[in-house]
């Protein structure tokens, strides 16, 4: 494989981890404007313990994700009394506080960036993305996952079936964080270098057009979502001026054409169909 | 000492802002009972509902499940404790199947950290599939088990939307305005539904304006207008009393219906 190709297969799989990552709020009705920041938390986490207590890669990943869930854990109580618009603009302002917190944080380095000595391989972040992928893909074939849909769809009647509403909400904003730590974690130890502007709004924006473009109603949506973000501007390299234009033009195109997203739990139902009665 | 009634609704008060909207509210449901609660439009019926599963917190007043009482109870607990219900504009997740949708209705009896994470839809077959889908075959809505409920007809939607109520296994079912918008044979094919439901063990209190339906489902009718319950007795008793009348049909009217009878 050429040396581009596995940089580009590399970017995919760290894309494809923090779709889901935007995913599992999303799933619950939460838009989370914050998930750079939870990558952030991953990323300085896992390069800071693999750098100074010299742990393998698999423990600082694993370090990395534990922090981002526990700083979600914390603040979920709190953000969680938003909804909608607000607790948009308020996962918003909290990436903006985490990336602040790192750029003044001397111990990683500050402003002046992180370098992290361990460097993963190229197997190691492709089975980490396929475990993610599978955990996630399990969690979907359960109870939660129905109970994400019914508590972003009618908290009140979930509420009188039972529904622990306020613990499901928690779980989804923080899963999602945890999954965020993940993908920070291996961008961290794939680029090698971090610093605090690579966390930025722009970052958590592209996120979310993964799950929004690619659906919000089935684990592959985001996964679709993070594939076509990732590769189109590399196809439409050609053009380097205009990529850009381009690029933007078929967003707005996807959002007039297909504002469910490109796969819906309909879509599959149909393709699914097809296949059993052909078969 | 007499069992304690199955719901009891002991001089209950609500007020949004200055506005009374229950006053002194009292009324019984026995176990094993087919009620009616009835009045004009505005007269607080579907805020009584509101009241007893949770929605809403009383401004004075008691409200008891078989003697327990549930006033200061979160709403979230209430249906662990035999409360159910359906809702007058259906309320379903509507692009999930109606499968999906029962499912929600057996979360009380499947609340537990496994049950919440076993991935049920990889198994051949999932006892709650199962479940759901005999529920559905037994209401004869068998055909449409796996279709998006936003894609099927209102009727069909409503009996979902009962069916998901049902399978908690509620004591107490309440019922909010279960016939409307259907049409003669879905009504009559709800009635059918509702005793058998009825049959099962399960008592129904019912918000209805189908007057007809009313009579054929119940046993026993409390009247209620401007927050106060106005009469209480058999559909026929009811229909006598003055205070009905003049509540349905105005003071005017009333009086000049009850001399010409």
């Amino acid at each position: 494989m050429s040396g581009y190709a596995e940089a580009i297969l590399l970017m995919l799989a760290i894309n494809v981890v923090v779709a889901q990552a935007g995913y599992l709020p999303l799933a619950a009705g939460q838009l989370n404007l914050g998930v750079a920041g939870f990558m952030a938390i991953g990323a300085y986490v896992s390069a800071f313990v693999t750098n100074t207590y010299d742990l393998p890669i698999v423990l600082g990943i694993v370090s990395g994700a534990f922090a981002a869930w526990l700083v979600a854990v914390l603040l979920a109580v709190p953000l969680l009394r938003a909804s909608g618009i607000y607790l948009a603009l308020a996962t918003f302002a909290l990436g903006q506080v985490i990336q602040a917190v790192f750029l003044n944080l001397e111990v990683v380095g500050a402003a002046a960036g992180y370098a992290v000595k361990k460097h993963a391989s190229f197997s190691l972040i492709m089975t980490t993305t396929a475990t993610v992928l599978a955990l996630v893909f399990l969690l979907s074939r359960t109870r939660f996952a129905l109970y994400l849909t019914a508590v972003k769809n009618d908290p009140v009647v979930s509420d009188l079936f039972g529904i622990n509403v306020r613990m499901i909400k928690v779980q989804a904003f923080s899963l999602g964080a945890l999954i965020a730590g993940v993908g920070g974690a291996l961008y961290a130890h794939q680029y090698s270098y971090l610093e605090p502007q690579n966390f930025n709004i722009l970052l958590s924006v592209y996120i979310v057009l993964y799950v929004l473009l690619g659906g919000t109603q089935t684990v592959l949506g985001p996964i679709l979502g993070a594939f076509f973000f990732t590769l189109l501007p590399e196809l439409l390299r050609g053009s380097e001026q205009w990529r850009y234009v381009v690029f933007a033009l078929f967003i707005i195109a996807l959002m007039a054409l297909r504002p469910q997203g490109l796969i819906t739990t309909e879509l599959l139902r149909r393709l699914t169909l097809r296949r059993e009665s052909k078969g | 000492m007499s069992k304690p009634a199955l719901l009891e609704f002991a001089e209950v008060s609500k007020l949004f802002g200055g506005l009374a909207v229950i006053t002194q509210l009292s009324f019984k449901v026995d176990a094993g009972e087919r009620l009616a609660l009835i009045g004009p439009n505005g007269a607080g019926k579907s805020t009584v509902f509101n009241l007893i599963s949770g929605v809403y917190p009383l401004s004075a007043g008691r409200i008891l499940i078989e003697g327990k009482d549930i006033t200061q109870m979160a709403s979230r607990r209430r249906i662990y404790h035999g409360v159910s219900r359906s809702f007058q504009n259906i309320r379903l997740m509507e692009h999930q199947t109606a499968i999906e949708n029962i499912m929600l209705g057996q979360h009380p009896t499947a609340s537990s950290l496994s049950d919440l994470l076993t991935p049920y839809r990889l198994q051949r077959r999932s006892p709650w599939v199962e479940e759901a889908k005999e529920a559905l075959a037994r209401a004869k809505l068998a055909q449409y088990a796996e279709r998006p409920v936003n894609t099927l007809p209102y009727g069909v939607r409503k009996r979902i939307d009962l069916l998901r109520a049902v399978m908690a296994r509620p004591k107490l079912l309440l019922l909010d305005e279960p016939a409307a918008g259907l049409n003669p044979v879905e009504t009559e094919e709800l009635h059918e539904q509702l005793m058998a439901i009825h049959d099962s063990g399960i008592t129904l209190l019912v918000v209805e304006h189908d007057m007809h339906f009313v009579d054929r489902l119940c046993t026993r009718v409390v009247v209620i207008n401007f927050g106060e319950k106005i009469a209480e007795g058999t559909m026929d008793e009811v229909r006598r009393d003055a205070k009905v009348r003049e509540a349905y049909l105005g003071a005017e009217v009333a009086t000049e219906a009850s001399d010409a009878s």
